[in-house]
C-alpha cells in the first residue's frame, strides 16, 4: 500500500530522490568497507612495502605470506581456538541457563517478579570492570586466574541479564493459551517448554546465540585482567601482542593487519550468515502460526 | 504411588525459584557479591600486592582531590556525548534512507545493511587497531597521505591531544552506529502507514510528514536509543585501550581505563575500587533514566 | 458418570474479588453455556474447572473427585480455546494426538485415534497440514478434534467462536451441537452471545459481576427472566423496558402513558416499577396505545419498528409487512400473557402473567 502511495508524482522526481538515497548508500558502504579494506590490503604488503613512499592502497602482489606466517609461526592458532572454545561454552552455558529464567518471568507471576526484571536491567547497564576488581581478588586467592573455567563462568553471569530480557521477549509474543493446551493435554511445565515454547521461540533462540557469540568474541575486559599467560588468552586480546614494540618498528605492522583481519573474520562469517536473525530479533520478531 | 510424586514434581515447576535457580545462583556468586565488594573495598586502602588492608575514608579523599578525576570524568563524558550525537544523527540518516528505500524497492539495502551492521560485530579491540592502523602519521599510513597530498600538512590524529579524542569518537560511531539505526528502523516499522497516509491526505509534504508524524512517534525509541547509547559510551575500554591507551597526554583517559591503571599497574586496588564505585553511580543514574523513560513510555501507550 | 459440581467457589486477585461465591451443578451429557457480559467471570470460571486458576475457595468436583489441587491434566477434562492454540510447528495430525503421545500411547494406537476424530470432524484430508495452512473453520474443527481424541470426561470451550465471521459461527454453531449430541459428553462452554448460548445450551447460566443471576434451559430464561438484567440480556432485539408505576388497574409510565396490565395487580400500586415487554409481543391493534414511528427496518422476514412513546424508546417486532414510514401514529399492543414486571429498585421480577 505504501509502495503505491510512493508511485505518485513526477517520474523525475522520484529519479532524483532515487539517485539521492543511492548516494547515501554508497557513503555508507564505503565508510564502513574502506577502514576494513585498507587493512586487507596493507596484509597482504611485504613487510618492506610499509616503508615505500608514497604509500599506496593497493599491495604490489596479491600474496598471503602474512597469514601463512601469522598462522604458523605464532600463537594465533591457540588464541583462535582459545576465543572459540571460550564463546561456545559461555553461549550455551548462558543460554540454558536463561531459557528457564525467561520462562519463569514470561509464564509465571510472582511478587518479586518486577523488582528481579530491574535488577537484571540494571546489572545489564554495569560496567565489567566494576565487578572485575574483585574477582580478580577471588580468582588469584582460589588459583582460578588464567583458567578458561573461571572465565566462562564469568561470561556467561554478565550475559545472562541481557539474554533474560531478549528470550522473555521472544517468549511473550507466544500465545499463553499454547501453554494451556499443552498442560490441559497432559505436559508438564518443562514439557511445555521444551515441547512447545523453544521450538516456537527459535527465531529468539538464534537470536540469543548470535548476540551471545558476537559479545563472547569481543569480550575485552574480563579475559584482559583474569588471563594473564599468553597461550590462554582470547584473539580479541591476543591481536594486541601483534602491535608493533620499540624494537620491531613499522616492519611488523602487515602481521598486525593480518591478525585483525584474522580476528575478525569468523564473527564477520556467523554474522553474515545469520544477519536474517539478528534483524528479526531487532526489529521484534514475532512468532508467526 | 507415582501419580502423588508426578503431581509432587509438577507442583514444584509451579514455583518461580525452581525455574529462577540457576541464573539466580550465577548472578549472586558472580555479579551481586562482587559489586557489594568493590563497595566494601572503597572504603580501604587495599593494595593489589599486600594482604593486610584497613578501613578508610582516604581512598575517596584522594580521588576526589586528584584533579585528574575530574579529567576523566569531563573525557568519559566528551567521549559518550559525541557519540551519542553522532550516532543518532547518523543513524537516524541511514534509518531513513534504508526505510525509504525498502519502500522505493531500490537495490542494494541488503549490502547497506550488512556492511553497517559488520562494523557492529568486529571486537572493540580490533577496532581500534584498524583505525590506529588507518590514521597513523607513519609512511604506511594512507588516510594521512592522501590529506597531506590534497592540504599539505598531516594531521595528528592520534598524537595531537585536541584531536585524538575526535578520533576516538570517530571510531566508537563507526563501530556502533548500525546498532543505533537497527533500533530506529525497528521503530519506524511500528508507525502505522495510515499516519502517513492521513498526513499526506492532510497535505502534508515529506518534511512536515518526518516533523509531525514520524519524530513523535518515534521520540520514545529514540529516547531509548540515546539512554542505551550512552551508557555503552561512558563503559567503553577496549576500542580506547587499542586506538589510544588513553593518551596522548591522558586526553582519551575514560573513567574504566584509570579504575584498571589505578589497579593493575599502581597496585591500589582501594583507589581503584573508589573509582568503579563512581563509574558505578554513573551507571546507575544513566539507568534511572532508562527506567524512567520506559515507565513514560509505557504510559503514554 | 461425568457431572461436575461447584461448591461455594472463590476467586480474588489479591483485594479484588473477581468471584465473591458460585455454586452449580452440571449433570452428566449436559452442554451448560455460561454467558454474561466481558468481566462477569464466566472464563476465570471455566479456567478454574481446567485447572488453569487457582480457586481461592469452595470446592470442584468432576465425575465425583474433588480436583482442587490437581493439574490440568489430571483432571481428564479437554478445551477448546478462543484463539484455537494450535501448536503452529506441528500437523493437524501431531496436534491432535498430542496429549496421546505425552501419555505414552502406542504410535499405532495414536494414530488410530486421530484418524477416528478426524473422521468424525471431516479432517482426514488435513492430516499433514499445518495450522498455518487452514482457514479459520478448520482450525476450530482442529481444536475441537485435539479435544475428542481424548474421550475426556468433560469438554471446555472458552469463546471458541468470536474469532470466525458470522455465516461461519452459524454453521460451527450447529456443528458443535451435533457434536455434542453423538458424543454425548458433559460440555460447558463460555460465550458472551446470547444467540449460541440460546440455540446451543440445554442449560443456559447467566452471570453478571462474578454472580449468577439465573440458571435454566434457553426459553425458561427467555419465558421467566427473573430479573432486569436477564431480561435485557437475554432475546434479541432485547425487551422493552419502560419505568413507572400501577395506578387504578393501569400501568403509569414516567412520560404519563397509560399501558394495559393483566390481571393479579393488587399489591403493586404507589412503588416504583418496570414494565417489560419483547419487541415480538407487540401487535399492530386499534384498541392499543398510541406510538410515533421513528425507524422502519425491513430485514425480509420481518420488520424490526423503532417507535416512540413520549420518551421511551420502543422496538418492535412485525411478523407481517407493513408499510408505516418515518412519523406515521399507530397503535400497539402488548400480547397480555407476556408482559413482565420488575420491581425498579432491586431489578427483581414482581409478577409474571
Amino acid at each position: 500500500m505504501t509502495h503505491a502511495n510512493v508511485e505518485i508524482g513526477s517520474a523525475g522526481g522520484r529519479r532524483l530522490a532515487n539517485t539521492g538515497l543511492y548516494a547515501i548508500y554508497a557513503v555508507a558502504v564505503l565508510f564502513t568497507l574502506f577502514p576494513i579494506l585498507a587493512v586487507v590490503m596493507l596484509s597482504m604488503k611485504q613487510p618492506s612495502e610499509v616503508f615505500s613512499w608514497p604509500p599506496t592502497f593497493l599491495p604490489a602482489t596479491l600474496n598471503l605470506d602474512t597469514y601463512i606466517y601469522v598462522l604458523t609461526e605464532t600463537t594465533i592458532g591457540r588464541m583462535l581456538w582459545n576465543s572459540v572454545f571460550l564463546t561456545a561454552c559461555s553461549t550455551a552455558g548462558c543460554i540454558a541457563i536463561s531459557a528457564p529464567a525467561a520462562y519463569a518471568f514470561s509464564r509465571l507471576k510472582f511478587r518479586a517478579q518486577k523488582p528481579l526484571l530491574l535488577i537484571l536491567l540494571v546489572y545489564q547497564m554495569i560496567s565489567s570492570m566494576v565487578i572485575a576488581l574483585p574477582l580478580y581478588r577471588y580468582f588469584e586467592a582460589l588459583g582460578l586466574l588464567d583458567s578458561h573455567m573461571g572465565v566462562i563462568l564469568v561470561y556467561i553471569t554478565v550475559e545472562i541479564p541481557f539474554t533474560v530480557w531478549l528470550l522473555k521477549g521472544f517468549f511473550d509474543a507466544i500465545p499463553p493459551s499454547l501453554d494451556e493446551a499443552a498442560r490441559i493435554d497432559g505436559a508438564s511445565r518443562l514439557q511445555v517448554l521444551r515441547i512447545v515454547i523453544l521450538p516456537l521461540a527459535k527465531p529468539g533462540l538464534a537470536a540469543a546465540l548470535i548476540f551471545n557469540v558476537i559479545a563472547g568474541w569481543s569480550q575485552f575486559i574480563i579475559p584482559f585482567i583474569l588471563i594473564q599467560r599468553a597461550e590462554m588468552l582470547p584473539i580479541s586480546i591476543g591481536v594486541l601482542n601483534f602491535a608493533p614494540g620499540q624494537t620491531e618498528g613499522e616492519i611488523t605492522i602487515p602481521y598486525l593487519a593480518a591478525a585483525s583481519i584474522i580476528a575478525m573474520l569468523p564473527a564477520l562469517t556467523m554474522f553474515v550468515l545469520l544477519q536474517r536473525y539478528i534483524v528479526q530479533a531487532l526489529t521484534g520478531g514475532a512468532v508467526k502460526g | 504411588m507415582t501419580s502423588t510424586s508426578s503431581s509432587a514434581w509438577a507442583r514444584v515447576q509451579d514455583s518461580p525459584w525452581f525455574w529462577l535457580l540457576p541464573a539466580g545462583l550465577f548472578l549472586l556468586v558472580f555479579y551481586t557479591w562482587p559489586l557489594l565488594d568493590v563497595v566494601r573495598l572503597s572504603f580501604t586502602n587495599a593494595s593489589l600486592v599486600a594482604p593486610d588492608y584497613d578501613y578508610t575514608f582516604d581512598s575517596y579523599r584522594r580521588v576526589l582531590r586528584d584533579p585528574s578525576t575530574l579529567r576523566t570524568l569531563k573525557v568519559t563524558f566528551l567521549f559518550a556525548g559525541g557519540s551519542v550525537i553522532l550516532k543518532l544523527v547518523l543513524g537516524m540518516a541511514l534509518a531513513l534512507a534504508i526505510d525509504a528505500g525498502v519502500k522505493r524497492g531500490l537495490h542494494g539495502i541488503v549490502l547497506v545493511r550488512t556492511s553497517v551492521l559488520a562494523a557492529w560485530v568486529i571486537p572493540g579491540v580490533v577496532v581500534g587497531v584498524l583505525w590506529k592502523i588507518l590514521l597513523s602519521t607513519s609512511s604506511h599510513g594512507l588516510l594521512n597521505y592522501w590529506i597531506q597530498a590534497a592540504f599539505g600538512n598531516s594531521v595528528g590524529f592520534l598524537t595531537d591531544p585536541d584531536i585524538a579524542l575526535s578520533t576516538a569518537i570517530l571510531a566508537n560511531v563507526w563501530r556502533g552506529v548500525a546498532f543505533t539505526m537497527i533500533l530506529l528502523y525497528a521503530g519506524l516499522q511500528r508507525i502505522p502507514p495510515e499516519l502517513y497516509e492521513a498526513a499526506r491526505v492532510d497535505g502534508a509534504g515529506a518534511i512536515a510528514r518526518f516533523r509531525f508524524v514520524t519524530l513523535p512517534t518515534l521520540a520514545p525509541v529514540i529516547f531509548i536509543a540515546l539512554v542505551l547509547i550512552t551508557i555503552g559510551g561512558i563503559n567503553t575500554f577496549d576500542l580506547i585501550m587499542a586506538l589510544t591507551e588513553g593518551g596522548p597526554a591522558r586526553a582519551t583517559e575514560v573513567v574504566g581505563l584509570r579504575v584498571y591503571q589505578q589497579v593493575f599497574q599502581f597496585m591500589n586496588l582501594g583507589r581503584g575500587a573508589a573509582l568503579a564505585v563512581l563509574l558505578l553511580a554513573v551507571n546507575l543514574l544513566m539507568t534511572l533514566i532508562y527506567l524512567r523513560l520506559l515507565r513514560i513510555n509505557r504510559k503514554t501507550d | 458418570m461425568s457431572q461436575v459440581t461447584i461448591a461455594n467457589v472463590r476467586k480474588t486477585y489479591g483485594s479484588a474479588t473477581i468471584i465473591p461465591d458460585v455454586s452449580l451443578d452440571i449433570s452428566d451429557g449436559e452442554f451448560v453455556i455460561l454467558v454474561g457480559p466481558s468481566g462477569c467471570g464466566k472464563s476465570t470460571l471455566l479456567r478454574m474447572i481446567a485447572g488453569l486458576e487457582a480457586i481461592s475457595g469452595g470446592d470442584i468436583a468432576i465425575g465425583g473427585r474433588v480436583v482442587n489441587n490437581l493439574q490440568p491434566k489430571e483432571r481428564d477434562i479437554a478445551m477448546v480455546f478462543q484463539n484455537y492454540a494450535l501448536y503452529p510447528h506441528m500437523t493437524v495430525a501431531d496436534n491432535m494426538g498430542f496429549s496421546l503421545r505425552l501419555s505414552k500411547v502406542p504410535k499405532a494406537q495414536i494414530a488410530e485415534d486421530v484418524a477416528k476424530a478426524a473422521k468424525i470432524l471431516g479432517l482426514t484430508a488435513l492430516l499433514d497440514r499445518y495450522p498455518g495452512q487452514l482457514s479459520g473453520g478448520q482450525r476450530q474443527r482442529v481444536a475441537m478434534g485435539r479435544a475428542i481424541v481424548r474421550n475426556p470426561q468433560v469438554f471446555l470451550f472458552d469463546e471458541p467462536l468470536s474469532n470466525l465471521d458470522a455465516k461461519l459461527r452459524v454453521q460451527m454453531r450447529a456443528e458443535i451441537k451435533e457434536l455434542h449430541q453423538k458424543l454425548k459428553t458433559t460440555t460447558i462452554y463460555v460465550t458472551h452471545d446470547q444467540i449460541e448460548a440460546m440455540t446451543m445450551a440445554d442449560k443456559i447460566v447467566v452471570m453478571r459481576s462474578g454472580v449468577i443471576e439465573q440458571i435454566g434451559a434457553p426459553l425458561e430464561l427467555y419465558d421467566h427472566p427473573r430479573n432486569l438484567f436477564v431480561a435485557s440480556f437475554i432475546g434479541s432485539p432485547s425487551m422493552n423496558l419502560i419505568h413507572g408505576r400501577v395506578e387504578g388497574g393501569h400501568f403509569v409510565s414516567d412520560g404519563g402513558h397509560r399501558l394495559p396490565l393483566p390481571r393479579a395487580t393488587a399489591g403493586l400500586e404507589g412503588r416504583p416499577l418496570v414494565y417489560g415487554v419483547r419487541p415480538e409481543h407487540l401487535a399492530l391493534a386499534d384498541d392499543g396505545f398510541e406510538v410515533e414511528i421513528a425507524v422502519v427496518e425491513p430485514t425480509g422476514s420481518e420488520s424490526h419498528v423503532l417507535a416512540r412513546l413520549g420518551d421511551n424508546d420502543l422496538t418492535c417486532v412485525f411478523r407481517e409487512r407493513i408499510t408505516l414510514r418515518s412519523g406515521d401514529r399507530v397503535r400497539v399492543r402488548p400480547e397480555p400473557d407476556n408482559i413482565h414486571i420488575f420491581d425498579a429498585q432491586s431489578g427483581d421480577r414482581v409478577i409474571q402473567v
